[in-house]
């Protein structure tokens, strides 16, 4: 007994040591031991696997807990989305699968998916990206009138835009300072800016859809700044919030060279606040979510290897600077993957982690945020090049975009919800986070969710 | 790791004791000299003066400055340091920034007597970086990076006090991947025994670049290696095959990743964009320089001081060993530094490792099991930065 006990205490007081000096938790190695895929500050409430591996992509929850839905983006083997009812959190169901028709025949899929109100109904706009091999190659959304759930829902229209198809990858929905329930989506080389209440109005006429303007809601575009290194010419993704300080609304996009602040309380006259590129590491941006005061933000490039990075935006809104090319701050869940959306609910941060699954972080400190959460949703082989060799013919890192794509919260009761590509749909609870609101942290309430019911 | 020996900065650098006291940053680049008859390490001492520090190592666990030389230039700043053999005397080249001249080459044959500067290499922007090779046709060869320029110098010529300096070529980049990034960086040459050429690896502005240099006044560009995550490579070195390079990206939270070449050099890629793997100590640092000695690699991790990692399965490298040089605070992102191991050099005949930590000093150590490299020991070329001054490459002897 103690030939066996003396090394469990030597190597007891090993990883106490290498905790301490690890600031926050760290993640096991993939696949963690049974038992220990999350942290134990993680319960699963539900877990639903929803269909083929690499067929889940974005998810969105609704706010209020009076009308408990989720909705998850499907894609390549079934395009369309999942309602999921969280009635009873831990015993969360399918009730709705749409699929677009003719299935066979489109090539693509439903990627992000974003909720709104309007005059007493609640909207659904699920993105997609349609290839033009098939039908549909013009449509960037489809937006559905889900104010019947559970019974039922139903398609009210879709967003065209003939000019750049190929679908919108992104899209946000925004509840503007003007009171406007605003579509910002992917599309070309800038962010194109809908109003919703002009789609819904519109489309109430009996005017034909294929007869309709396309263009009847577009009211805005956000460009990208043009810089000679531009690795891609368009946005990948983008946030708006309002910021209290100022009283603008704010438009935080990722792409091009790298990250971009833009002024869009006038939307006919975007107005370009910061420009953060040149930074080592970051030939573009991808994901670009902003704290609460809109001081910091968070840049996610889409890169294996790369870290998180926290930007500190103050040199650049004070004009100090005219570009910020460095950040203050990074996380990794596991440095040999990467991150991919997430959710800022200050001081945490949620993130879907493709292959790290479910991993929270503490950015109270931005130049030293650290873990506090995690779960392995993710049960496939990590970075699997005999699964890249089938699919793409290359035996390298290629398949390191597997496993969670997207998260939400639900400030009421700090329901985290997650979907995987291969694993599903998966709702948890962290211990002690049982709800959020901004001005808990001295910060103004201010997140992904939109006060739809209620004015700025 | 066993650690054999340590010096500190103060015990290198002739001033740095009236300078600043033992403080930061007085070591920079060092070269370690192969035959174990000439136990003679080189330091190169980075500014206030910059210079060179000669080590005697006769007694590897006690080691000892032997000479040292510094510009007279008060803001020079010094940067690389190599070695070379011709017609049986040795020669050492220090590449100077900020100083009239770009390089001071002296004779060091007769140390641990003496050393004797023997010419300048006037370059007016400087030069950086350096690696004297042994080219297959038996000329040595400097490659220098310096300005955005790289170099190519026929040493023979030079010593003999050409006009030219025997430069034989000088180039920029292929082309200008990414604004606002221009040059060379580091650079390293290897000969490939496979196809019996020349190679020249380099890093700088886009990522990595590898050039035929069979004829060194003609360059071609064989593949390069243009990752997202990369804008500026700022170091490489090829497995003695020549089939992987290791590569440094040298900014906080980069990896050295791990780049196959064969599909660009078969011809079915036109370059390489996607690593194989990658290798850290720390993700949120970043390291600096490495010697290939395959199946391992000898890293001078700054803030995570020497590592060493093992990349015989290249998709899954892993580390090996370790040694702290540097026990200060470590750089992040917010407030960035540069401490900790800067070079490091590894003896061939013997395996004895040499670490130059820019604030810490000289250290040597010994690996368990590693008593020397030669690459036939592991079925490849027997070919690393070492070079056979004597005989050539091997494969083309």
């Amino acid at each position: 007994m103690h030939r066996l006990l003396l090394p469990a205490l030597l190597l007891a007081a090993f990883l106490a040591a290498d905790a301490a000096a690890q600031r926050g938790l760290v993640q096991p190695p993939h696949p963690p031991p049974p038992g220990e895929q999350g942290s134990p500050n993680i319960t699963v409430r539900s877990h639903i696997p929803l269909g083929a591996a690499g067929s889940v992509s974005d998810i969105e929850v609704e706010q209020d807990l009076d009308r408990p839905y989720a909705y998850v983006g499907r894609r390549v083997d079934e395009i369309g989305f999942d309602v999921i009812d969280l009635s009873d959190p831990d015993h969360a169901r399918v009730i709705h699968r749409w699929r677009i028709e003719n299935q066979d025949l489109h090539q693509g899929g439903a990627m992000d998916g974003r909720y709104f109100k309007y005059k007493g109904r609640t909207y659904y706009v699920q993105s997609v990206q349609l290839r033009q091999g098939g039908p549909n190659a013009d449509v960037g959304a489809i937006v559905f009138d889900m104010t019947d759930l559970p019974d039922r829902i139903h398609e009210v229209g879709r967003i065209r835009q003939s000019d750049t198809p190929g679908g919108f990858h992104n899209i946000f929905m925004y509840k503007h300072s003007s009171g406007a329930p605003l579509l910002f989506a992917t599309s070309g080389p800038q962010a194109k800016v809908f109003d919703m209440a002009k789609f819904i109005d519109g489309t109430a006429t009996e005017m034909e859809a294929v007869l309709q303007d396309e263009n009847r809601a577009l009211v805005g575009k956000i460009p990208v700044p043009q810089t000679e290194n531009m690795w891609s010419r368009g946005y990948h993704d983008f946030y708006v919030a309002y910021h209290p300080e100022t009283g603008q609304d704010r438009f935080y996009g990722g792409g091009g060279e790298g990250y971009y602040v833009y002024n869009v309380t006038d939307l006919a006259h975007p107005e370009l606040l910061v420009k953060i590129t040149g930074v080592p590491g970051v030939a573009w941006g991808h994901t670009f979510t902003p704290s609460p005061d809109g001081r910091y933000a968070i840049g996610e490039t889409e890169f294996q290897y790369a870290p998180l990075r926290i930007f500190d935006l103050k040199p650049a809104l004070d004009g100090e600077v005219d570009n910020i090319d460095h950040a203050v701050g990074a996380w990794h869940a596991d440095w040999h993957s990467l991150a991919h959306n997430h959710e800022v609910r200050w001081p945490y941060v949620f993130v879907a982690g493709y292959e790290t699954g479910l991993s929270v972080f503490n950015m109270l400190d931005p130049t030293d945020p650290y873990t506090v959460a995690y779960y392995d949703t993710f049960d496939g082989v990590h970075n699997d090049r005999g699964e890249a060799a089938r699919r793409m013919g290359s035996p390298y890192t290629w398949n390191v975009y597997n496993g969670a794509w997207g998260v939400d919260v639900r400030n009421a009761d700090g329901l985290i919800v997650t979907s995987d590509m291969t694993t599903g749909f998966w709702a948890f609870h962290m211990a002690g986070f049982d709800g959020w609101d901004g001005v808990d942290w001295g910060m103004p309430n201010v997140s992904s969710a939109q006060p739809w019911d209620a004015g700025r | 790791m066993t650690l054999v020996s340590h010096l500190p900065p103060a015990s290198i650098h002739p001033t740095v004791a009236a300078v600043s006291g033992a403080g930061p940053r007085h070591t920079g680049d060092l070269v370690l000299e192969q035959e174990p008859a000439r136990p003679f390490a080189y330091v190169a001492l980075p500014y206030r003066p910059a210079g060179v520090a000669v080590l005697n190592l006769s007694d590897p666990a006690h080691p000892t400055r032997r000479h040292a030389w510094t510009a007279g230039e008060a803001d020079a700043r010094a940067g690389d340091v190599k070695y070379f053999k011709h017609d049986g005397r040795y020669y050492l080249i220090l590449a100077l920034q900020d100083a009239p001249d770009g390089a001071v080459v002296f004779d060091v044959t007769d140390l641990p007597d003496r050393m004797q500067e023997v010419g300048r290499i006037r370059v007016k922007e400087g030069l950086h970086h350096l690696f004297a090779y042994k080219h297959s046709d038996g000329r040595v060869l400097l490659f220098a990076t310096g300005g955005e320029d790289l170099y190519v110098f026929d040493m023979a010529h030079f010593l003999d006090g050409a006009a030219d300096q025997g430069l034989l070529h000088r180039m920029m980049p292929p082309e200008q991947l990414v604004v606002g990034e221009r040059g060379f960086q580091d650079v390293t040459a290897a000969y490939h025994p496979a196809s019996g050429q020349d190679r020249l690896y380099t890093a700088g502005a886009g990522g990595y670049f590898v050039y035929d240099v069979t004829d060194p006044a003609a360059p071609a560009l064989l593949t390069q290696v243009n990752a997202a995550a990369v804008r500026r490579g700022t170091a490489i070195g090829p497995t003695p095959d020549g089939r992987y390079v290791v590569t440094a990206a040298g900014y906080l939270t980069s990896p050295l990743r791990i780049y196959d070449l064969q599909p660009a050099l078969d011809g079915s890629l036109e370059r390489v964009r996607t690593a194989v793997s990658a290798w850290t100590a720390n993700w949120k640092n970043t390291a600096r320089r490495f010697e290939v000695r395959w199946p391992y690699v000898f890293v001078a991790a700054l803030d995570d001081g020497l590592q060493v990692f093992n990349m015989r399965d290249p998709f899954n490298p892993f580390t090996v060993g370790y040694y702290r040089t540097w026990d200060g605070p470590a750089g992040t992102l917010a407030s960035p530094r540069e401490d900790g191991a800067r070079d490091v050099d590894v003896r061939n005949a013997d395996g004895l490792i040499v670490v130059s930590d820019r604030s810490t000093g000289f250290w040597a150590f010994t690996m368990e099991a590693f008593q020397g490299w030669d690459g036939h020991g592991w079925g490849l070329p027997d070919i690393s930065s070492a070079q056979d001054w004597d005989h050539g490459p091997d494969g083309a002897r």
